[in-house]
């Protein structure tokens, strides 16, 4: 009886987690890949579990070595320690495949204070025309904080 | 026993949505919230079927009157609305903002700006700012001082926003 429960349990949470796929549900999903790729930039984190959330190309274009260790050099020369990264905003939008048919994708922000005196930007892109979102790209980008003038 | 299975299994699902709100749990919530709002304010739909969302705060401000200010003038002005789809949330200090865009009869687009605060996992309407909108194609990504950016894909300009 015990395991029929436990069944029963799996099979209820399953098919709500797959039946409701909401933007909620993608959102989550997504806030979990972006932060696995922050974690590879900033804290070594697990390059080849985060590539079956990803395009083959992505994969292979932005999560090799020399990649990856160019894009930690990069951010560490113009940002410097960035500290608080933080879910910022999620965004609905477009992007044509190589045939120019439009799918529906998610743009994700995070968004963490560099030492440098700039926001850092984190954006990503997401493809949601299948059950769940795939990484298709991603940029980093920074803005510079305007300190106020003291009158 | 199926009965004292049933609760149990309906008692984790209320666990598992109350303990783990997330982000997602949120924008659901608020896009559900966003979709009350735009059926009360285009079709039949009345005040007090919004009234278990509102902060006591916007509610003070929000009246049943202001309501009826506010949907006379979304029907005027805006004339008929439809294709009302979420289209960014911007994540606040314990608050989230949410953007809306409808197309409308006498306006190409109109778009729904919701603040709602977001203490306790949850979710209240906390400000409404309706206005009209004209729409525009803008790229997806910001392309200005990126430090990466793979090449995989070809960013698409985005059809389904309106530009403030």
């Amino acid at each position: 009886m015990k395991k029929l429960l436990l069944l029963v349990t799996v099979l209820v949470l399953s098919f709500s987690s797959i039946c409701f796929a909401s933007d909620g549900t993608n959102l989550d999903a997504e806030q979990k890949i972006a932060a696995s790729v922050i974690d590879v930039y900033y804290k070594n984190g697990n390059v080849e579990e985060l590539k079956q959330y990803c395009t083959a190309d992505f994969a292979k274009n932005a999560l090799n070595a020399t990649s990856i260790s160019r894009v930690k050099k990069e951010l560490d020369d113009k940002f410097g320690k960035v500290d608080n990264i933080q879910f910022a905003a999620f965004e609905r939008a477009s992007f044509l495949d190589a045939n120019k048919k439009a799918h529906p994708a998610n743009n994700v922000v995070f968004a963490g204070r560099g030492e440098k005196n700039v926001v850092v930007l984190y954006n990503f892109l997401f493809d949601v025309s299948g059950k769940k979102p795939i990484l298709i790209n991603h940029n980093i980008s920074g803005r510079q904080i305007q300190q106020q003038e003291k009158k | 026993m199926k009965k004292k299975l049933l609760l149990v299994v309906f008692m984790l699902v209320c666990l598992v949505n109350t303990c783990f709100a997330s982000n997602g749990s949120a924008l659901d919530d608020e896009e559900q919230i966003a979709n009350k709002v735009f059926t009360a304010l285009t079709s039949k739909g009345e005040y007090s079927e919004l009234v278990p969302y509102l902060s006591k705060g916007f509610a003070q401000t929000f009246t049943e009157e202001k309501f009826k200010e506010v949907k006379g003038k979304v029907n005027t002005e805006l004339g008929n609305l439809k294709n009302f789809k979420l289209y960014t949330l911007e994540k606040l200090d314990k608050a989230d903002r949410v953007f809306c865009v409808a197309d409308g009869s006498k306006v190409p687009n109109a778009e729904f700006g919701f603040l709602f605060t977001n203490n306790d996992s949850k979710v209240l309407l906390n400000g409404l700012v309706i206005r009209p909108v004209e729409a525009k194609k803008q790229t997806v990504t910001p392309q200005a001082k990126s430090v990466t950016q793979s090449q995989s894909t070809t960013p698409a300009k985005n059809t389904n926003q309106a530009k403030k």
